[in-house]
């Protein structure tokens, strides 16, 4: 048969790139049933190809090019009979339409075959970027090769992606239409009992541009629109299928029917594919109600398997309730923790596990009795609620009998007995105390409060940075009322049972904790907080993948519509979208120097180690204080025995890192963090050291003492440097005209020549072009001084403050040769503006020891009319607002500088001044009067009143320039009237707490 | 009186696997066993049951004719290292518990618990509500991962001074953080269920304290030593140059620094020579195997490989060298080869940290050097070697080994005190 196929018999129908360099090719042709191989061919090398014969007139076949600027050129079809053709092969110019387009010729058994073998069914390629390349590609393929594309020539597509039982009748549909014919007058979801829905009606409706693109190229202007769906049914059909059927002035189609998924957890997840991306807000709160069905029926299912081990104890007043869910190996740690704790004796234990932890967790369970002695039980809630921790909570509530019911989550254990009491005391004698909780300890050492993150500090704690817009808060040592709770919880087994529950209609067990707390909050009860009961937190290690971006943006609206509005930033953590998990990981690091117990006494420090990375080397070792980054270098410094070590890594020869860096500008006792930095931007810890450094002294007794305006941009500075200038004992120069930061330069000068490897040039100089001196290029990342260590700690002792000596002399000289310009003979500060800068401005405080420092303020929504005026005044966006697209988002920027600014008045409020701009404008004499008090300078009535003349008529010269109101007092509150609705809201969102902190209202 | 009913437990027969620790338990089983006051069971883990023992193990060890002796059979592969206890929860332990209703001790004192478990600790207490519980300290297995060495698994051997769960996970990147906690959190919980625990060493009962057992549950006790006879010494003239080393050749020993040194020496022209006695290189990583054959080679002037030895033969042995060298980089606790070089009168040139240190006053008993560094070692040795005077002025000071008459003296002090508090906690 196959020999009387020629070439000339066989079409290529497309060749189409489906990305990543998959190509896909279909031939048709009468005879190609006697196929038995086919090979793409690329320049006359063969492909390693995939084909499958659909039918008995189709062959589709599958390859990966080296890369996509590789041509095809022919295709090698070789017959059972030994004969064979070659095909010719079309440039992968196709579109997908096309090769959609060829599919749908088919019958539907064919096309059924067809899309099976492009989406689903191919066997193992040999190549695993092949199979990596054919997923992507079949993700693609799986949304839009659905079975029910239409015949050809039809004008009109109806799909039904997935249909979701989501229980009590409800159910979730999700798919798509397309009608070339104009608008649909009709789309309906029709029911297994054949009853209809009016999707037009009922459905959230959003745009689907992926598919769209599909279909765009040769099929007109047909508009593609998904959509989602929760319909619910009186009655509750567990069998048969549902469809869509679209109706236009033309004509009509239908879907293929679809079976409903019954699979909880599936269901789940096939609705949080709506959640995916940028959902429309219809779209997002139809699959929030979805979800929160599915959360809701796996959280009441009945029928768990209860297994009990030892003697309940009678009459227990406390149940203890683990939900240990998929991991069975928590259960151990959890009976050592308890074992020892004669509190525990009397309590009724259950561990709620998954069927399949059960497996595992219940042969071991008689032994673990009979080592531990406590009685315990292992509750097995119904397949279908998953590892649900409200199924496993709900369960274990309704087996418990004890009065009062403690909550406790697999990940988590008491760090030390009497734990429980304190819960109990707390609760019993607080009445309004419906739920209570501890603390969260985790295993770095941090501690985790109604949701927020908090560094120890004593028996007080500050927010940590991911938190940093909160104000400084204090950890109670006594029992205080809590937005909220977490870890293990108390309640007394009535509030649980009949006026909580747990719903289940968070994903992540946390945020459902949370979501109880607030319903609690909602109906006039209170959490409440025994700060002394610890409980550690080994999360991380049983749960290293969260519950993904879909199921974080889920729990954060679901949590969103509970949460009060005024206290929405207080919301924890877990539940914001955080950052994606890690691709790599250090198989092996060491930070080798310095010691963690080395007390730093010069002003620098080298930090020598090794950091392995599997897949990729580590392209830098970055060392950063409080998020600064001091200084970075290559890793690859050869390790022969990481090599030898990790012989299946290769690079781990050179894994290794030396980085001298200066430590000037950190406070005397510091800590650091060395991380390694991947060519991708991710980073990840090497490690921590502490330190205490020498103070920088310098020989130099400067003239003038410095006066520093610590400020944002807009803020009024401008004026208050004019006002400052015309002070007999002050100096500035041109603050008008110029923002002169000598101080500033120099300090940056100091810092950059006390660099190690700046300073090593001297002595071992890398000659490279441009200004070598500063060391920024040197290769060789240390020295070899052994023997001369005098010399050594000349170079990063005096050697430096030589230098700081020099750099306060050239700031005095310059400030001096001003004051002379200016025929002032009594001055005593010289003035400077600057913006917050962690690093030099703690350096300049530590060589001034006498410095003065003014923050001015001003009302964070004023700066942004001003900031934003000003642009459009000089017709480009600028102090930020060209790093962002929109106007709402500039209000994130300039959080983040004054945050800087915050973070700089917290540390150095002492010694120094608040002045906020408003007053400023509104008693300028009273304000200044105050200034120059601060400052120990002539500050009468009459000083002040003439510096205030002066300052008005030197505006005169240059203020046209830096105005951007009316007049002065316009300027205060502008934003009133200057920000739309939405500006303010946005104002609010990202600057509420930082305008309480300054004394400015958020409304 | 009737006699206290102690049962040892110890991790391996010194028969089957000769080792510090195991000798000097069996040594105190045997020693209880001369005792009137005592009825010891001495029950030790095997990797094999009795009956697959070679006829000279059946010979120190007959389990089936010996009743104080208990082999107890487990699998080092059905061992979970990490968190240290069988990985079947309960099948071993019940074993142990059966044994414990059937010998019915007074005291249950474990020597160690590697392949057998830190849960047998809480088993003994569930089973023998009354009964004291002692638990001998032998290294910092609890505490550290690494083979209890506490020294990093990083690029050096870098002595580690504290754990933390963070720090140990860089010695484990494959164990998390909190996977370390959990593992410090169950062991402490076993351990905590001992009435007493005894250190060898004032080093090692601190680094416990730092680590979490209550202080004032820890006494410090040296191993007791059987007496030795030294043979007579040797009327010798001039200087002592001969230098000793005793124990296993493993890169914790610090063999290698030792050879090094003698490099240094013979570079000097110095009449030291060495000794070398020890075992089991041939088991030692290969890299580290021929780093000791470059060195013997090296070193075939003035270093003689003697090779393994048997206790028997120490004092013959002892009396060929002057001075024992104890060049460990690892902490050790208290190093039995401290207490044999005194007994033979040999002062100890030793590493200056941890046991070694605490057990030889320098410059009184013995000399140290700055562990980790041959030229340091080279130095001492030179000085040693170099001062005839010296090796008399510190042998001088050398008291005899501790008495195991006296050791169990006390240890029966501290099993009565044990007893009688828990006949007041226990009704």
């Amino acid at each position: 048969m196959s020999s009387l196929v020629s070439a000339a018999d066989v079409a290529t129908l497309a060749a189409v790139d489906l990305g990543d360099s998959v190509v896909a090719a279909a031939f048709s042709g009468a005879g190609l049933e006697g196929c038995s191989n086919v090979t793409l061919k690329s320049d006359g090398r063969e492909l390693e190809t995939r084909w499958r014969l659909v039918g008995d007139s189709l062959v589709l076949a599958t390859a990966r090019r080296v890369g996509p600027a590789e041509r095809l050129g022919e295709t090698l079809i070789t017959f059972a009979d030994g004969t064979a053709l070659t095909a010719p092969l079309a440039d992968v110019d196709s579109e997908p339409a096309d090769l959609l387009r060829a599919l749908l010729e088919l019958p539907p058994d064919s096309r059924r075959a067809a899309l099976h073998f492009l989406a689903w069914g191919a066997p193992r390629h040999s190549d695993a970027a092949f199979d990596a390349a054919m997923a992507s590609a079949r993700t693609v393929l799986r949304d839009h090769l659905q079975l029910s594309l239409g015949k050809r020539g039809e004008r009109r597509s109806a799909v039904l992606n997935s249909v979701v039982a989501c229980g009590g009748g409800a159910f979730y549909l999700r798919g798509w239409i397309r009608d070339e014919a104009g608008k649909p007058t009709s789309v309906k979801a029709v029911t297994p009992h054949g009853g209809t829905v009016d999707l037009l009606g009922e459905a959230a409706w959003e745009d689907r541009p992926v598919v769209a693109a599909y279909f765009g190229d040769g099929h007109g202007s047909a508009e593609v629109r998904g959509f989602c769906c929760l319909v619910h049914l009186p009655a509750d059909p567990t069998r048969g299928e549902w469809l869509i059927e679209l109706h236009d002035a033309e004509g009509a189609t239908e879907s293929v029917p679809l079976e409903p998924t019954h699979d909880l957890e599936a269901a789940r997840e096939s609705i949080l594919q709506s959640l995916v991306g940028s959902p429309t807000p219809a779209v997002a709160e139809m699959a929030v109600a979805a979800i929160e069905r599915v959360q809701t029926a796996a959280a009441r299912p009945r029928g768990e398997r209860i297994h009990g081990f030892g003697k309940r104890p009678t009459n227990a007043a406390v149940s203890l309730v683990v939900a240990a869910g998929s991991d069975p190996s928590v259960v151990e740690h959890h009976l050592a923790a308890y074992g020892s704790d004669p509190e525990l004796r009397a309590v009724e234990l259950a561990f709620v596990v998954t069927s399949t932890a059960a497996e595992t967790l219940l042969p071991d369970a008689p032994g673990l009795h009979e080592i531990y002695g406590i009685p315990f039980c292992v509750i097995v809630p119904p397949e279908e609620s998953a590892a649900s921790f409200a199924a496993a909570a709900n369960a274990g509530i309704r087996a418990s009998g004890g009065r009062v019911v403690v909550l406790a989550p697999g990940d988590m254990i008491p760090a030390a007995s009497g734990w429980l009491g304190r819960l109990i005391e707390t609760h019993d004698a607080h009445p309004e105390a419906a739920i209570v909780g501890g603390t969260v300890v985790r295993a770095d050492g941090t501690v985790a409060s109604a949701g927020v993150s908090f560094a120890r500090e004593g028996n007080s704690a500050v927010a940590l940075p991911n938190d940093a817009g909160s104000p400084r808060r204090t950890l109670f040592p006594a029992p205080h009322p809590v937005d909220a709770v977490s870890g293990y919880v108390l309640a007394s087994a009535a509030t649980l049972a009949a006026v909580v529950g747990l719903s289940g209609s968070c994903i992540d067990d946390r945020a459902e904790l949370f979501a109880v707390c607030l319903r609690l909050t909602a109906s006039g009860k209170q959490c409440w907080c025994a700060p002394a009961a610890e409980f550690y937190d080994f999360r991380a290690h049983t749960t290293p993948v969260g519950i993904g971006e879909a199921g974080e943006r889920y729990d954060a609206l679901v949590l969103g519509r509970l949460v009060p509005e005024t206290s929405k930033r207080a919301l924890p953590a877990k539940v914001k979208p955080g950052p994606a998990p890690s691709k790599f990981t250090l198989l092996s690091k060491h930070l080798r120097e310095p010691s963690e117990t080395e007390a730093v006494g010069g002003h620098g420090m080298t930090v020598v180690g090794h950091a392995l990375a599997a897949g990729r080397p580590v392209d830098a070792v970055v060392v950063r204080y409080d998020g600064v980054e001091l200084a970075r270098t290559s890793c690859d410094a050869t390790t022969p025995r990481v090599a030898d070590a990790h012989p299946e890594v290769e690079h781990a020869g050179r894994s290794g890192f030396v980085l001298p860096f200066s430590l000037l500008g950190l406070p005397e006792q510091f800590e650091i963090q060395i991380e390694a930095e991947m060519e991708s931007g991710e980073v990840l810890p090497i490690g921590t050291r502490r330190g205490t450094r020498t103070t920088l002294q310098t020989d130099y007794d400067p003239h003038l003492r410095p006066l520093f305006v610590t400020t944002l941009g807009r803020t009024g500075s401008s004026w208050l440097m004019l006002l400052l200038a015309q002070h007999p004992e002050l100096v500035a120069y041109l603050p008008f005209r110029l923002e002169p930061r000598v101080a500033s330069y120099w300090l940056a000068v100091t810092r950059a020549l006390a660099e190690p490897r700046s300073y090593l040039q001297a002595i071992d100089p890398e000659l490279w072009a441009g200004p070598w001196w500063l060391g920024n290029n040197r290769m060789r990342r240390n020295v070899a001084m052994k023997g001369e260590r005098h010399i050594a700690d000349w170079l990063g002792g005096r050697n430096i403050e030589a230098i700081a000596s020099f750099a306060q002399r050239q700031i005095d000289s310059f400030y001096t040769e001003v004051e002379n310009s200016k025929g002032k003979t009594t001055a005593r500060f010289f003035v400077e503006k600057r913006f917050p800068d962690a690093i030099n401005d703690r350096l300049a405080r530590e060589i001034y020891g006498n410095a003065k420092e003014i923050f001015l303020v001003r009302d964070l929504r004023d700066v942004a009319c001003s900031s934003l005026s000003f642009g459009a005044k000089r017709g480009a966006a600028s102090f930020g607002r060209e790093l962002v697209e929109s106007d709402e988002e500039y209000f994130d920027v300039l959080r983040s500088y004054a945050l800087a600014l915050r973070n700089a008045w917290r540390e150095r409020q002492e010694g120094s001044l608040l002045l906020r701009y408003e007053d400023l404008i509104e008693s300028p004499e009273s304000e200044m009067a105050r200034v120059f008090t601060y400052l120990g300078i002539e500050a009468g009535d009459v000083a002040t009143s003439e510096v205030i003349a002066a300052a008005k008529l030197a505006e005169r010269e240059g203020q046209e320039g830096h105005r951007t109101a009316a007049s002065p007092a316009a300027s205060v509150g502008r934003w009133r009237h200057d920000l739309s609705d939405d500006l303010k809201r946005a104002a609010r969102d990202a600057l509420a707490d930082l305008l309480d902190e300054f004394g400015y209202p958020s409304t | 009186m009737d006699p206290t009913r102690v049962l040892i437990v110890c991790h391996n027969h010194p028969a089957i696997r000769p080792g510090g620790a195991e000798a000097y338990a069996f040594e105190l089983h045997k020693a209880f066993m001369r005792s009137a006051d005592f009825e010891p069971v001495f029950l030790a883990r095997s990797a094999v049951d009795g009956a697959f023992l070679s006829p000279h193990e059946r010979h120190l060890i007959d389990p089936h004719t010996d009743p104080t002796q208990v082999l107890f059979p487990t699998s080092p592969r059905s061992f979970d290292h990490f968190l240290g206890q069988a990985r079947r929860r309960g099948l071993t332990a019940a074993r142990f518990a059966k044994i414990l209703n059937e010998e019915r001790p007074d005291v249950v004192h474990f020597q160690h618990t590697q392949w057998l478990g830190y849960d047998f600790v809480r088993v003994a207490r569930q089973t023998l509500p009354n009964a004291a519980i002692v638990y001998t300290l032998q290294e910092f297995l609890p505490i550290c991962h690494h083979n209890g060495q506490m020294v990093r698994t990083l690029e050096e051997f870098e002595l580690c001074e504290e754990e933390s769960p963070l720090r140990c996970h860089e010695c484990f990147p494959q164990f998390t953080p909190e996977q370390f906690l959990l593992r410090k959190r169950l062991i402490q919980s076993h351990l905590a269920h001992a009435d007493l625990f005894i250190t060898p060493s004032e080093f090692l009962r601190d680094r416990y304290a730092a680590w979490g057992l209550p202080p004032d549950k820890i006494v410090v006790e040296d191993y007791g030593r059987l007496p030795v006879q030294p043979l007579p010494e040797a009327r010798r003239a001039g200087a002592r140059t001969r230098i000793g080393f005793f124990g296993q050749i493993t890169a914790y020993k610090g063999v290698d620094i030792l050879l090094e040194a003698m490099v240094h020496l013979s570079e000097r022209k110095s009449p030291a020579t060495l000794r070398v006695h020890g075992a089991n290189l041939e088991i030692q990583w290969p890299a580290f195997q021929a780093r000791i054959h470059e060195l013997l080679d090296a070193t075939r002037a003035n270093v003689t490989n003697v090779g393994r030895y048997s206790h028997e033969q120490l004092p013959a042995l002892m009396s060929q060298v002057d001075w024992v060298v104890v060049p460990s980089i690892w902490w050790e606790n208290s190093p039995l080869v401290i207490q044999e070089a005194f007994s033979h009168g040999r002062p100890v040139i030793c590493s200056d940290i941890g046991g070694m240190a605490e057990k030889v006053e320098d410059g009184v008993t013995g000399l140290h050097f700055r562990a980790s560094d041959p030229k340091a070692l080279a130095d001492v040795i030179e000085t040693a070697v170099g001062d005839p005077s010296l090796w008399a002025e510190l042998r001088s000071h050398i008291s005899p080994a501790y008495p195991m008459d006296e050791h169990v003296a006390r240890i029966s002090e501290l099993y009565r005190e044990v007893l009688a508090r828990r006949a007041v906690v226990a009704p």
